[in-house]
């Protein structure tokens, strides 16, 4: 498996370094060095990528900005000397954190680790849709109500919670996305945006970077689109 | 650091060994025999970061604090990885102090004479390295 890769990073030789590293690893297809974090915003709108190495001290932008800034987050993996950006990995789900200098082989221990996540992220957006059960139960303000997933049309996240949309109500829950994504596995539910996932049954109408479910315009994030495509076809 | 005539670096046909007078422990530890990991590094060092130090002398004769801040947190990683962690102990203070805009020259002058003793010793190195590497594939 072939990762493509960006590199987001002030320091010349931070950049160096990394681009070395990543002509050394088979799994790595480096496509772009940037040495600021607008120009990794930019390249981000324009280009497939499936692991970034962002630098979270720069001047003017700094990586905390860019993941903020950024419509859609492959994986990340910080890369930092200062450990109090722990924390902040943490919160953004980054797939690693290294810290500054890392050698070779702590390096290729990351991309292993990277590969492992897009195998198994591919393994779920492939999985034929099987109904195991046709309903669920979400939490909300201290009572467990139940669900029909048919009745379910996308969920959307705000902040620390999760709106769940139905076709009669919405629910606020305490969740995240990349947990019900986990749960819904194998229901034609996807995810299409950092904040989306939708129900693949409810889609009235597709264009370029948006769909439609009931009169919602939901965005499409660019590094999901090729796979909403090829999970169309599978219905 | 000591003069520079007298070092020498002990290599043997299989393995390579670093320069004493450079932090060896760390090294060794970070390069564990990859060693044309380490002449990429060297290189590196020699060819960018020099001339980032030289660039933060001057932000420094010129005040501006932040741009010395910046530099030093930029060079440290570098100056680790040449073995030269006495002097990326001390940026290190510097960063942290830049930041509150104190009194840095002496620290800084510091910071200078050491690497003025150590930039030969980096030399001699990377060329040892280079010489090891040449043996390694005859």
């Amino acid at each position: 498996m072939l990762l493509n890769t960006m590199i987001v990073d002030d320091s010349l030789e931070a950049r160096k370094i990394l681009e070395f590293f990543c002509n050394k690893n088979k799994h790595i297809n480096l496509i772009a060095e940037c040495d600021g974090a607008e120009k990794g915003l930019f390249f981000l709108e324009k280009e497939s990528v499936d692991l970034i190495f962002l630098d979270m001290n720069m001047p003017e932008v700094s990586g905390i900005d860019f993941l903020n800034r950024a419509p859609e987050t492959p994986m990340v993996v910080f890369t930092t000397s200062e450990e109090k950006y722990a924390v902040d990995a943490f919160e953004f789900q980054a797939q690693d954190f290294l810290k500054k200098p890392f050698n070779y082989p702590r390096f290729d221990r990351c991309v292993r680790r990277a590969i492992e996540t897009m195998e198994k992220e591919n393994q779920i957006q492939q999985t034929l849709s099987i109904p195991q059960s046709q309903s669920l139960f979400i939490k909300e303000k201290g009572r467990h109500v139940r669900l029909n997933i048919t009745d379910i049309l996308y969920f959307e996240n705000e902040s620390d919670y999760v709106r769940v949309h139905c076709k009669d109500k919405h629910y606020m829950i305490y969740s995240t996305l990349k947990r019900i994504v986990e749960k819904l596995a194998n229901h034609n539910f996807m995810r299409i945006h950092r904040s989306f996932i939708i129900n693949l049954n409810e889609i009235v109408d597709i264009e370029e970077s948006t769909l439609v479910i009931e009169r919602k315009v939901i965005p499409i994030a660019k590094a999901h689109k090729s796979a909403l495509m090829k999970r169309l076809k599978l219905l | 650091m000591n003069n520079v005539d007298n070092i020498g670096t002990l290599t043997n046909e299989n393995s390579f060994h670093f320069n004493p007078l450079l932090d060896v422990n760390y090294l060794n530890d970070y390069y564990q025999e990859n060693i044309s990991d380490a002449a990429f590094v060297f290189d590196l060092f020699l060819n960018c970061t020099v001339q980032k130090f030289y660039e933060f002398i001057d932000s420094m004769l010129s005040n501006n604090h932040r741009k010395v801040y910046h530099l030093a947190h930029q060079m440290i990683p570098t100056f680790k990885l040449v073995g030269l962690t006495d002097i990326a102990l001390l940026l290190k203070e510097l960063e942290s102090k830049a930041r509150q805009s104190s009194c840095l020259h002496s620290l800084v002058k510091s910071i200078r004479t050491k690497f003025k003793k150590a930039i030969p010793i980096v030399f001699n190195q990377q060329a040892a390295i280079g010489s090891f590497l040449r043996r390694q594939k005859h």
